[in-house]
């Protein structure tokens, strides 16, 4: 569905506010119902159930009365008879909202033909004037009383079935209004949490494409549009991003040509400048007075330095277009290469070299020795006016992996100014002090961001400085897996004891790996075996496996190639090999 | 019991006549006879039995038709006489005793005549009738008469 986040976020809250009025209104509803069943009540049975005994007992004083006045002999309670059957009559009209008119009526027809009879029963019983017709009257009594007896209770009988319905259905409304909300709550819940996921769902997705993306830019990798996936906000940001990145890798472009274009325009006049000065120089120089010839000479070095530095801002454009062919560089030897070079610019300096053997990374060799060689040759410019001079290459394993490092003790920099640092034609020291062009570092950050990798710097003024930089080396692994066929596929390791074995450990990121990988399939136990390693790391990988045989802890350790007498570097096609019979072996 | 025993332990000391070769439970006005219609095959009563049919608790004859109790006025001799040694009970405690069952629509009482004549002319007219009849009447107590005694044990 194409939805913006705000149309989103307004279904869902549309969708919760709907879910509770639908729950307000079904239990308005419900209660609704519940309110009427209980006003029927009040309405109907409240009064039943107050008149009923009140009427049931005036009769029964009125039975009474006689009863009591016969059993006396008294004349006068009998005459007192009738204000009690008033009273009886008076409360009998006073319930004419609780018992129907039809009822009252008979009751009050039988009341006075009761009276009547039991008058007569009464009054014959006192004077003694009984006989046969006697037991008539009594049975004539008795049969009014019984007629208002059976009418009191039928007007006054509480309708059990009518009540009985009216609290179930008060008690089935009331369950139905629990299961309502409790239904209605959990149904609103979950759609509420569905359209939330749904939305969460949407925005993560498209924030990780999108800081992908972004950090590809960032790395300077302009070749790929991020892929808009959702029509949203988000979608609109990487719009924009990718127009922004368009518009970035267009203007790259322009400047490539630019600054490529200038440099090699510039030559063209800087070489008649050279090629006439030299002339001027070397035909004519002695006619020239001394003040010319110095002028001419003056001419000429400016001349040279103007070609160097177009010279390195062709570079400079020509890095950012060349392709990069990535092969294993051992950069070890490279550093070795480029500082035993210096060494003969300089015999007489004094410098103390430091270079960890075997440092080998995926990388275009030419453009791994330009960084070198400028990182290398910064660190011997800068000791240059130091009498013991140091110069470290080496690595080290930070959290993200390998990272490399050229170290010095030379007149190091500001921190204050590290961002002027990679600019072009930037210094942080005039050209009387140290010669350069300013665009040394620039070339070489341009090379490390072509290799996917960061370049970055810490110093202190007289206190030398370190450059690290890191290769990404990704690529290579992909690219081996594709040629080596596909990822190995370990089988039946489950419950067997596995043992890990290597030419040497040195870092031990590769063993780390291995180990993480083989406890995943839940081995019996790990054996580690390697003759050779540095002894703070298999200390530390022993901690992983069950069991370690490190034959050989040299300290120092330098690398596992120098433990070797022939240590050469494997072809693709050798690895293929070795991985075909192993398969073979397997089976 | 033990005083209608007595009585009859008298009488058969006393006054050794008897009629239809039957004990005579008393003589004289304060005396009763219990009497019923000549048709009617009882010839002796359980005294219990004769409570429960004047209390209206027994309403049939063994074997068929429902039994209408005869009283005499409470003012009559015999009726104390009879409430005493039949009812067990006054005379005043069985009007009691009716008041409450007239006026509560349970039962009426046994109609009250006013002299054995009377008692004798409705037991004749209805044959299933009891009563009883004071011991001065003892002689019109004949077949011919369409009445007959019946002995109480």
């Amino acid at each position: 569905m194409r939805l913006s986040f705000r149309q989103k976020l307004i279904t869902i809250v549309g969708a919760t506010a709907f879910a509770f009025l639908i729950l307000i209104c079904a239990e308005a509803f419900l209660t609704n119902r519940m309110a009427e069943q209980l006003t029927k009540i009040q309405k109907h049975y409240i009064p039943i159930l107050e008149f009923g005994p009140r009427l049931e007992s005036g009769f029964e004083h009125l039975r009474r009365s006689f009863q009591d006045s016969v059993a006396a002999q008294d004349k006068e309670a009998l005459e007192k008879t009738a204000a009690i059957k008033d009273s009886f009559l008076n409360d009998l009209a006073a319930a004419k909202d609780v018992i129907d008119s039809a009822h009252i009526s008979a009751l009050r027809e039988g009341t006075e033909a009761y009276y009547t009879a039991a008058y007569t029963v009464s009054h014959r019983l006192i004077a003694g004037d009984t006989g046969l017709t006697l037991v008539n009257e009594m049975s004539l009594m008795q049969i009014k009383q019984a007629q208002i007896e059976n009418l009191l209770k039928a007007s006054l009988a509480l309708d059990r079935g009518n009540l009985a319905e009216s609290f179930s259905a008060i008690a089935q409304t009331q369950g139905t209004s629990g299961r309502t909300l409790v239904f209605a709550s959990l149904t609103g819940l979950f759609v509420v949490t569905l359209l939330s996921l749904w939305l969460g769902k949407s925005v993560l997705l498209s924030l990780s494409g999108l800081s992908n993306g972004l950090k590809r830019f960032g790395r300077g990798d302009f070749t790929q549009p991020i892929q808009i996936t959702s029509h949203d906000e988000l979608g609109d940001v990487a719009q924009e991003a990718n127009q922004m990145a368009e518009r970035i890798r267009g203007l790259l472009k322009e400047l490539e040509s630019f600054s490529y274009s200038v440099a090699h325009d510039l030559r063209a006049p800087l070489r008649g400048m050279m090629g006439f000065s030299t002339i001027l120089l070397k035909d004519h120089g002695s006619i020239l007075p001394a003040e010319a010839q110095d002028a001419v000479r003056r001419i000429l070095a400016s001349t040279k330095k103007m070609g160097e530095l177009i010279d390195s801002l062709l570079n400079l454009s020509r890095l950012a277009r060349v392709e990069i062919k990535k092969k294993p560089v051992n950069l070890s030897d490279l550093a070795q290469d480029v500082l035993s070079e210096l060494m003969g610019t300089n015999p007489e300096r004094k410098v103390t070299m430091n270079i960890t053997k075997e440092i080998v990374v995926d990388g275009d060799t030419p453009l791994l020795r330009v960084v070198l060689t400028n990182l290398l040759g910064n660190s011997w410019k800068f000791t240059s006016k130091k009498t013991e001079a140091h110069i470290e290459f080496g690595m080290k394993y930070l959290s993200g992996g390998a990272v490399y490092f050229v170290k010095d003790n030379g007149a190091g920099f500001d921190m204050q100014y590290v961002g002027k640092l990679f600019g072009t034609f930037q210094r942080l020291h005039s050209t009387e002090e140290f010669e350069g062009t300013g665009i040394g570092l620039a070339t070489v950050q341009s090379i490390i961001n072509r290799h996917r990798g960061e370049i970055w710097a810490e110093s202190k003024p007289e206190h030398g400085a370190i450059f690290y930089f890191t290769i990404a080396e990704k690529r290579e692994l992909k690219r081996r897996e594709k040629i080596y066929g596909a990822k190995l596929t370990i089988k039946q390791v489950t419950n067997r004891t596995v043992i890990l074995v290597d030419d040497g450990i040195a870092t031990g990121a590769t063993m780390r790996a291995a180990i993480k990988a083989i406890r995943k399939m839940k081995p019996l136990k790990i054996v580690m075996a390697v003759p050779v390693a540095a002894k703070s790391v298999c200390t530390e990988l022993s901690k992983l496996v069950n069991e370690t045989f490190c034959s050989e802890t040299p300290d120092p350790f330098f690398g596992v190639g120098i433990w070797y007498e022939s240590f050469p570097q494997m072809t693709d096609k050798e690895v293929q090999e070795i991985l075909k019979q192993s398969k073979n072996l397997r089976r | 019991m033990v005083r209608i025993r007595l009585v009859i332990v008298l009488l058969l000391v006393f006054n050794p006549i008897s009629f239809y070769g039957e004990k005579l439970l008393a003589s004289g006005n304060s005396s009763f006879f219990v009497i019923v219609n000549v048709q009617n095959p009882i010839a002796s009563l359980d005294r219990k039995f004769l409570a429960d049919v004047f209390f209206k608790k027994i309403t049939h004859w063994p074997e068929d038709g429902v039994i209408q109790p005869i009283d005499l006025r409470p003012d009559a001799p015999a009726r104390s006489k009879f409430s005493e040694e039949v009812l067990d009970r006054s005379v005043m405690g069985v009007k009691n005793y009716w008041q409450q069952v007239i006026f509560s629509g349970r039962d009426v009482p046994p109609p009250e005549l006013k002299n054995d004549s009377e008692v004798i002319h409705f037991i004749v007219k209805n044959p299933s009738a009891i009563g009883y009849i004071s011991g001065a009447s003892v002689d019109i107590v004949t077949p011919e008469n369409g009445i007959k005694m019946v002995n109480i044990k």
